[in-house]
């Protein structure tokens, strides 16, 4: 019940809860988004209405997700000033990356977003086919500009600590700092990979119901050529982002994997597939291991040595169970959708995902459909592992958590808390339901046929 | 170089005000049309007011978002201040905009249509109010202590910030039925210029009062924004003030098609000029002024390259966005309709 009591940590669950609420919408958004501009490019070039249609019946979607991705992203950046004005009165770079993706991301994609939805009989096609390709570079640069901010708080550089302010010094090493290229890589990929399992995942659920069948093989096949080359491109960038991490935060690295010993010289570290951390007594209660694994994984050598936390003082250990499962659970889905992108490759080789025979694929078919949640999950294993693995900084060696939250009455954040559980609790509901009566209606006839040229007004 | 440089905090107050005048201009159009709803006879003429801001309410309440990461880029002190002494507004007002968005994207989608148009009224009710009580708190000024509010966190309530709310609402919906009149056609028509009547008497003798609330605190000697500097710049915008409301009424009178919306734009521009001159250059009343608030020099230049360039290049296109869907609303173009 001290919970209850302590305005920080209810600010710290306030700011989780927005931020894991508000990333489940964005990444699809993102994603679905560049889907859709894919299709209706594809109709534009080959005028075969079928691509038209799949534009016209994501957008429906899409509309829905963008609706409550952008309610609840606003909590997310006012929250900087509601529950971290201390942190937003001393870092300064953080307000103008913010600032810039505001100019240059969101409104592009607000700006257009209207045109895409609702332009299809106002616009010219090629026109409104750009209106498509703004929502989507709108979405992708607000992933870099996201994921500029966050890494600069992982691994910030470019600025001095003066008076008590951080200082920017060199704008270019602050926003190139050395965890942002592959980070926004990996977080970029994940946005793709969601949506591209969520696509694939719904039309593989219409095929196994003889619904359109033929229609949504299409998409289903669109999205199959995409995890062929996301799924294992992911796997890549996801081991290079984990060798930055040991690089960058050493204590994030050893929390992830549960390593408490530095190995020994001319000894391998092993990779813990699944343990129990105890953090008072500094040990694992018992570990599944494979021996060599975290040495050869992070130092390409099997000897190679790895920092264990011992290394590190016990008060700048992160709290380790919420650091290493929702990683394992990151990485497990991440080999999982590799497997799946490659069985249904196998599959495709063998001529089995031609329209005609691709309901006889049941086992697949339900493997893609499981994938969707799937994904979702190993979003938010990998954000958590990422925000509780920098604990307890809120910028790595510079600001700590505990110093940067707004002096607020414990009794108000728990109400604003609460209510926000209440608020997203309901809409993300309704949104569930809704979705899902859209996807029990599926396409109509209309969206089979071309747009109208428009009228001439 | 130098000598420009000063003048960066005054680049960012007048960007800011301009951001707050379009968010006003756009998103309080919305919101008034959500309140407006809350009055309407029939699903079907509920369903044409959502459907008409449909295509343009994510580009007016991205306007709220700029404004508040110009704030926290270009005066990142006043941004952590204000919002934690806002902390309870702030917190209704994103609940209220929570609902309404939402409610806009699920209506046409939803088997239970009036309880969504309800939250649409009821949530742009809520926002409107909290963000009145906002900018009310905020002029009425916030002890600040080493960077961070030091005041109480019930102090955004007071008589002045009711009065402002009270206003603020008179104010949006002024500019949601006037917008709407100009939408729509008929019965629904007529009662929209007759609340814009209505609202726009509401809006001057809230403004009336807010004068008086002022004039009579600022002669006990206690804290108003006529106890700043310029603060008796604000009466100076009276007049111009007075000549937009009787154009505004003649308009209406003669239930013109878009003149009303545009006067009753150009009331709120009043409005935000005057205040925008009674507080500078104060950025948090009474005592931190935007040269102390703002961020080291560098952090401005970055800024300011970034949005001189990005700001022409967004009203372009949400100007655009506009013209493609000018006249008035009709249910054609929802996707899967």
């Amino acid at each position: 019940m001290d919970a209850l009591f302590d305005s920080v940590l209810l600010s710290r669950l306030q700011f989780a809860a927005m931020a894991m609420v508000h990333i489940s919408f964005s990444v699809l958004t993102v994603g679905v988004a560049l889907f859709i501009a894919v299709m209706e490019g594809l109709w534009l070039k080959t005028k075969d209405p079928v691509y038209h249609g799949h534009a016209r019946f994501w957008s429906r979607l899409l509309l829905l997700n963008f609706g409550i991705g952008v309610v609840t992203g606003l909590p997310l950046e006012f929250a900087f000033g509601n529950n971290w004005a201390p942190f937003a009165a001393k870092s300064t770079f953080f307000g103008e990356i913010l600032g810039t993706e505001t100019l240059s991301a969101f409104m592009l994609e607000a700006g257009f977003l209207g045109v895409m939805i609702f332009g299809w009989n106002r616009v010219p096609p090629k026109l409104h086919f750009f209106s498509t390709c703004m929502v989507v570079l709108g979405s992708s640069l607000s992933v870099f500009w996201i994921m500029v901010a966050n890494s600069w708080m992982q691994s910030p550089a470019g600025v001095v600590v003066d008076g008590g302010r951080i200082i920017v010094t060199n704008f270019r090493e602050a926003i190139f700092n050395p965890d942002m290229a592959i980070s926004t890589a990996h977080m970029y990929l994940a946005c793709l990979q969601t949506s591209l399992l969520v696509v694939g995942g719904i039309s593989a659920w219409y095929v196994l119901k003889g619904r359109h069948a033929a229609f949504f093989a299409r998409s289903f096949q669109v999205a199959l050529v995409a995890a062929l080359v996301i799924a294992p491109l992911q796997v890549w960038v996801g081991d290079e982002n984990g060798r930055e991490v040991a690089r960058l935060q050493p204590t994030k690295l050893a929390a992830m994997e549960a390593h408490w010993e530095t190995n020994p010289a001319g000894q391998g570290a092993a990779w813990i597939i699944a343990a129990w951390p105890d953090e008072a007594n500094r040990r694992n209660h018992w570990a599944v291991e494979v021996p060599y694994v975290l040495s050869l994984l992070l130092t390409r050598s099997p000897t190679g040595e790895v920092k264990g936390l011992k290394d590190f003082p016990q008060d700048l250990h992160p709290p380790i169970l919420l650091t290493f499962y929702p990683f394992r659970v990151m990485v497990f889905a991440g080999f999982a959708f590799l497997g799946l992108a490659l069985w249904t490759g196998w599959r495709w080789k063998k001529g089995a995902l031609a329209a005609e025979r691709l309901p006889g694929e049941k086992w697949l078919l339900y493997a893609w459909v499981a994938a969707g949640p799937l994904a979702w999950a190993a979003v938010e294993g990998g954000w958590i592992t990422r925000e509780v693995g920098r604990q307890p900084w809120l910028v790595y060696g510079l600001v700590r958590t505990s110093e940067a939250a707004t002096a607020l009455p414990a009794g108000t954040v728990a109400a604003s808390l609460a209510g926000y559980f209440v608020i997203a609790g309901l809409l993300t509901a309704a949104f569930v339901a809704l979705a899902g009566r859209v996807l029990a209606q599926g396409p109509d006839d209309s969206m089979l046929n071309p747009p109208q040229a428009p009228s001439a007004r | 170089m130098d000598t420009l440089q000063t003048y960066l905090p005054d680049y960012f107050f007048l960007a800011l005000g301009l951001i707050l005048f379009l968010y006003m201009a756009t998103d309080g159009y919305n919101l008034g049309l959500g309140i407006f709803s809350l009055a309407s006879r029939s699903e079907e003429e509920r369903g044409l007011m959502i459907h008409s801001i449909a295509s343009t309410w994510h580009a007016s309440q991205t306007w709220l978002v700029i404004l508040g990461g110009l704030l926290f880029g270009a005066f990142p002190v006043v941004y952590g201040v204000a919002m934690s002494a806002l902390y309870i507004p702030v917190m209704l007002m994103l609940a209220g905009l929570a609902f309404r968005g939402t409610a806009i994207e699920f209506y046409h989608e939803a088997p239970n249509r009036a309880r969504w148009g309800i939250a649409f009224g009821l949530g742009s009710l809520a926002a409107t109010l909290a963000q009145g009580f906002t900018l009310g708190g905020l002029l009425s000024g916030m002890p600040i202590v080493e960077r961070q509010f030091a005041g109480g966190f019930g102090d955004w309530l007071n008589p002045f910030s009711a009065l402002v709310a009270a206003g603020g609402t008179a104010g949006f919906v002024l500019l949601g039925t006037t917008y709407l009149a100009a939408k729509s056609d008929g019965d629904l028509r007529r009662r929209a210029l007759k609340t814009a009547a209505l609202a726009a008497w509401a809006v001057l003798a809230g403004l009336a009062l807010i004068l008086l609330w002022m004039t009579l605190q600022h002669r006990e000697g206690r804290y108003s924004l006529l106890g700043l500097r310029q603060g008796h710049y604000i009466y100076l915008t009276l007049p111009i003030f007075l000549f937009e409301f009787a154009m505004l009424l003649r308009s209406l009178k003669k239930a013109e098609q878009d003149k009303p919306y545009q006067w009753s734009v150009l009331l709120f521009l009043t409005l935000v000029v005057g205040i925008a001159a009674a507080l500078y250059p104060m950025a948090v009343p009474p005592g931190l002024t935007i040269f102390d608030a703002a961020a080291p020099p560098r952090s401005l230049w970055f800024l300011f390259a970034v949005s001189a360039v990005l700001l022409p290049v967004m009203l372009a296109y949400n100007a655009w966005q506009y013209l493609v869907f000018r006249g008035k609303a009709g249910q054609e173009d929802r996707p899967g309709h």
